[in-house]
């Protein structure tokens, strides 16, 4: 046990100094990866919202729109989830705790607007367009 | 046991850190908030008349907003990227770069919210105005809650000497341990760590507000 053991056998040996030196470096040089990879996160986060703002006034049917939406929004979700928050690379069980609350969160929301949906005669337009026409 | 490492927290059974354990707890409960504060804006969001509507949202100027706060979660990673290389001037400069972007993130959500105002609208005018500003609102106060955590980070110099738990400042330390798991600094790193877990959350958030609540209806 370590307690039983003297405070210089505890020291690291030159090979245990090594090892842990060549560990370093890799990490350093997975940082240096991270780096690169936080940048070209951002310019694709910056890319999504400007298309997210532009697709809204292209002349297409409302459904497109919002699928277009729905899928742009994900992707960036994604991104900063995924990377920044550092889920991608960091151990499994955050993913599960987070997934649990956002499903929880999604089905939520769906459960809302399906109940809206029935409750306004399923007039979906009104649903996404926030338009009243008399409900 | 004068050699025991000292880590502030012990880990859980699991192996994980448990405040960062805690923290996405924390994180998993904050989504089904806010999905709450969603939902309850989409059932209203016909009930307009004579108040806040639709039409009077600027996706131009909440556009610029939801910039400002992407850019934000860039220099955050960037500030505990900072924090492992052991460079405490980039890890600093990141902090700060990042408290200034939230707070222009909360200025641009000051002058939305008093714009309105002047104009009559407010959290009583419409059902769709009081679930508004109730969401956007909840929002702004947790972006709040961040700057003054990132703030508080320099304040009590939380950061100083960090090492992340499965590593060690390389070119800083000289007293390399045998492991780098055993390199701890009392859960300093960490306590960066979940400050940032908790602004990207935030600007995840944003996300959602931005494309359901702007873009949607526009």
């Amino acid at each position: 046990m370590s307690s039983q053991m003297g405070f210089e056998s505890q020291l690291p040996t030159e090979a245990e100094r090594a090892s842990a030196l060549h560990k370093a470096e890799e990490l350093v040089a997975e940082d240096k990866q991270h780096h690169t990879r936080y940048g070209i996160v951002a310019v694709w986060l910056f890319i999504i919202t400007a298309v997210e703002v532009a697709i809204v006034f292209l002349p297409v049917a409302t459904w497109v729109i919002v699928v277009g939406l729905f899928v742009l929004m994900a992707m960036k979700a994604i991104g900063v989830a995924g990377y920044y928050m550092h889920l991608k690379d960091d151990a499994r069980s955050f993913s599960y705790l987070f997934g649990a609350g956002l499903f929880v969160a999604l089905v939520l929301i769906f459960a809302f607007a399906v109940l809206y949906l029935v409750f306004s005669g399923g007039d979906t337009e009104l649903f996404v367009k926030g338009v009243d026409s008399g409900h | 046991m004068s050699n025991e490492v000292h880590t502030g927290h012990p880990p859980t059974s699991l192996g994980l850190d448990m405040r960062k354990l805690g923290m996405w707890t924390f994180i998993g409960s904050e989504s089904i908030f806010f999905a709450t504060l969603i939902a309850n804006y989409f059932i209203w969001r016909p009930s307009h008349e004579g108040g806040l509507g639709p039409q009077h949202l600027d996706i131009n100027l909440t556009g610029a907003g939801a910039f400002v706060l992407l850019m934000s979660s860039l220099t955050m990673v960037l500030a505990l990227a900072g924090l492992r290389e052991g460079n405490q001037r980039k890890y600093t400069r990141n902090i700060l770069l990042t408290a200034g972007l939230g707070t222009v993130f909360l200025c641009i959500q000051v002058y939305e919210f008093t714009h309105f105002w002047s104009k009559g609208y407010w959290l009583t005018e419409s059902m769709f105005g009081g679930s508004f500003f109730i969401l956007t609102g909840f929002h702004g106060a947790h972006v709040f809650w961040g700057v003054v955590w990132l703030v508080s980070l320099l304040v009590f110099r939380v950061g100083r000497g960090a090492r992340r738990p499965l590593g060690f400042r390389v070119g800083v330390d000289d007293k390399l341990p045998a492991d780098p798991a055993e390199a701890t600094d009392g859960g300093s790193y960490v306590s960066v760590e979940l400050c940032g877990l908790y602004w990207h959350f935030v600007d995840l958030v944003w996300v959602f507000i931005f494309t359901l609540i702007y873009l949607l209806p526009y």
